[in-house]
Order: structure tokens, then sequence, then C-alpha cells
């Protein structure tokens, strides 16, 4: 469990950090990438719904965004990992990388949309199309970082 | 890595009834958030939460940035001072042009008054060729034939002698440069009245006195001007100072250097005698002491 904990803390200290500039706009989102891990692979963790939700309401806190939008996101993408838990560990890079884009624009801008059409709040924006295909781009190396880092433990 | 899958959710049921529970926690939480000020308070604590740790994750961006600038304001310093010292350069160029031309001025408006002095029988060539022989010192001027320059007419500057025609064309002639080994000029010395051979040395800046007994009265300084009696060179014109005596040279002549009164090597234009000119009109306060 403290693995999750800490992978989590620090991607999202990383994901909030103000770095400002195209940086900020194009950082992957790391915090989501660790969820997505953990949902694959940590299957005896208890509750990771309730976890995916605690992250997303941290990550609104964190970056100043609307309260919740982050929790909702996270809570579909520990469900949908977990319903494809076996592809993502036999599927090749680029088929994970195109499901991990696949998956993440969903809900993003499925999710964002839908709220978008409710509260006329305009919440996505090209820089979020971008961030989507880097943090697909990134989710190898972050999926063998967290396994170099955390399989021994 | 664990390899069962779903070992957590106890079924999908209730999986789903928790994630909708979940979202719908989050959409009220959207709208909360959206719609009233009630997260403002949270809000602000993060913000309190991270200032402490903005500062220190900033301080190296703030420090490379620091040295960014320091760096680029170098480099930009740097290439100030390059494009400076470049135009510096080109002024000084630009500068040393100038001073050029005020010379060369000086020296045309020289001629131009010899050449009012006698403007009939005075013609000014510019030289447009320097012989590259070390051993001769010959010039090639634009005038010839067509302008009345005939070989053996004397080129003079405002200082004094220069050379003679050696060679003349049409449209241009060649002027033997009193410095030659091979020219000689009948002059006068206009202290004492006393007739010498002046020759060229070969060197840019001397002359020699020839066939001058070392008992003659000689004294640095004098002047030596162009005699007349050679038929060649009208009198008057000067041609040498007295630089240095030799007295102890073996007898029976004297060993002198002279100066060149002209100044070949720096002029660009000679003026060329076409016809019978007095070094009296041309060199009066000089040729004055002749008589």
């Amino acid at each position: 469990m403290w693995r999750v904990i800490i992978s989590l803390g620090l991607s999202l200290i990383l994901s909030t950090l103000p770095i400002g500039g195209l940086w900020s706009t194009l950082f992957p989102h790391l915090a989501a990438l660790v969820l997505l891990y953990w949902a694959i692979n940590a299957q005896r963790l208890e509750c990771p719904l309730g976890i995916a939700f605690l992250v997303g309401l941290i990550f609104d806190w964190l970056s100043g965004g609307i309260y919740g939008l982050h929790s909702i996101t996270f809570v579909l993408v520990a469900i949908v990992a977990s319903r494809q838990s076996v592809y993502f560990q036999t599927a090749t890079p680029i088929q994970q990388i195109l499901r991990v884009f696949l998956v993440f624009s969903g809900i993003e801008i499925g999710i964002f949309g839908l709220i978008e059409l409710f509260t006329y709040e305009s919440l996505i924006a090209l820089s979020d199309i971008y961030r989507i295909i880097l943090t697909a781009l990134v989710w190898p190396a972050m999926r063998a970082t967290l396994s170099f880092t955390f399989s021994r433990g | 890595m664990e390899s069962s899958p779903r070992v957590s959710f106890k079924s999908i049921s209730r999986e789903y009834i928790s994630a909708a529970f979940y979202v719908s926690v989050a959409v009220v939480a959207i709208v909360i958030d959206l719609r009233t000020s009630f997260f403002s308070l949270p809000r602000q604590a993060a913000q309190d939460f991270y200032e402490p740790l903005f500062s220190v994750i900033d301080l190296p961006i703030r420090i490379a940035g620091s040295a960014t600038s320091y760096l680029s304001s170098k480099r930009q310093l740097i290439l100030e001072n390059e494009r400076l010292r470049k135009d510096n350069l080109v002024g000084y160029v630009a500068d040393q042009r100038q001073k050029a031309q005020v010379s060369r001025l000086k020296d045309l408006e020289e001629l131009l008054s010899l050449k009012e002095k006698s403007p009939e029988n005075v013609v000014v060539g510019s030289i447009t060729f320097i012989s590259p022989d070390p051993f001769q010192k010959t010039v090639g001027i634009d005038v010839g034939e067509t302008d009345g320059v005939t070989a053996g007419a004397a080129a003079v500057d405002p200082g004094g002698l220069v050379g003679q025609v050696q060679r003349s064309f049409p449209r241009h002639s060649y002027v033997k440069l009193i410095t030659d080994r091979d020219f000689s000029v009948s002059t006068l010395n206009l202290r004492t009245g006393y007739r010498a051979i002046v020759a060229g040395s070969g060197r840019e800046d001397r002359l020699v006195l020839r066939f001058v007994p070392n008992t003659t009265d000689l004294a640095v300084g004098d002047v030596f001007v162009t005699s007349g009696l050679d038929g060649v060179f009208p009198i008057g014109i000067p041609v040498a100072k007295l630089g240095a005596i030799d007295r102890d040279a073996p007898p029976p002549f004297v060993e002198a250097e002279l100066y060149p009164m002209s100044d070949p090597s720096a002029r660009m234009e000679l003026v060329i005698f076409t016809g019978p000119v007095s070094g009296d009109d041309v060199y009066g306060s000089v040729a004055k002491g002749v008589k």
C-alpha cells in the first residue's frame, strides 16, 4: 500500500507543480498514469475506486481546478484499467499507447464535454489533446519505471 | 507482478455501484464548485500548502533563469563589442580615406598652383604604373604625346624635380625618377653657385653628389637646383638638399648624401613641362636665389 501512496503522492506533486509556460501545458498526466499502473497491476488493492476518487480530488485541490472533475476521470480510468488489465499485460507497447490514448481521450473529452453541456463552462482546450497524446506516449516508459522501482518491494 | 485480475472487485454490480457513487459525489462537487464559492477556503489552503514548496522548487529555475540572463547579457555585450569594434574599424578606414583625400586635394591644389604659374606649357598627369623592378625607378603617367608630352621633358611636383620623361606614347608616358641609378642632372648649389652633378642612388630617399672635389665648399642644408646648363631642365627647379658629407672618403671626390626635394613616392600626380618653362616662373622664390 505504501508503494501506491508514495508513487501517487509524488506523481500528484509533479503533475500539479506550477512550472509555467509550455512545459506546464504539455506535462504528461503522471498521476493518471500511476493510477492506471496500479489499477492494472495491484489487483489486491482495497477500494481502488475510492483511491482514484481521492487522488482526483487532491489533484483538483492542488491544481486549483474544479473540484470533482478529475475525480470522475480517475474513477473511470480505474474502472477501465481493472477491466482491461489482461489486455495491458499482454499488448505490445504501441497497442498500449493507442489504448491509453483512447481511454484518456474518451474519458476526458466525454466527461468534460458532458459537463460542459450542463454547466456552459469551457473545460476542454486544444492543449488537453496534446497532453493526452503525450501522456499516452509516456505510458510505456512510465510503466517500465514503476515496474523497475516497485516490483521488488 | 500480480497476475490474477479482478481480485479486488468482489462483483461487477458492487463495482458499478461504488463507481456510480463516486461519480455522483464528483458531479455534486463540480456543481457546487462552479455555482458557489464553497471551495474557496480549501483552494486557498492548497495555495498555502504549496507556497513553501514552490519557493524551494522554483529556486533552481530562478537560478537557471538568472544564469541564462547573465549569459545572455554577456553574450549580447560580446556581440555588441564585436559590432562596435567593426564599426570602429570601418570608421578608422573612412577616417584614413578622408585624410588621404584631404592630402591628395592639397597636392592637387599645389599642382594647380604650379600650372597656374605657367598654364601654357604644363600638363598634369596621374601616375598609373609603378615599375615592379626594384632596380628601376620608373613610373607611368596617363598623359602622352597627344597632351604635348615628349621624351626628355621634365617632371616635377610642388617640392621640386621628380624625373624626366623617358618614353612617350600617344596616351601615356614613362617617367624615370631622379632616384634611379641611371639618372643624373646638372645642378647648382644655391648658397655658393657651385655646379655639380646630382645622380640617383637607387634608393627612394637618397641622391648622391658626383665628381665633387672634397675641398669644395659644402654645408649640410645646401639646396641644389637645376642649373639649366644641360638644356633639358629649366633653371631653378629644386632638386635636393644636402644631408650628410663624408670628407674622410678617399680623395679626390667628396661623398655626400642628398635628400630629394620632391617626393614622387607619395604623389599621385606629376606636372610635366611640355614646352619652355622658366624655373623662375614655377619655383619663383627658390629660383631667385640662382640669379
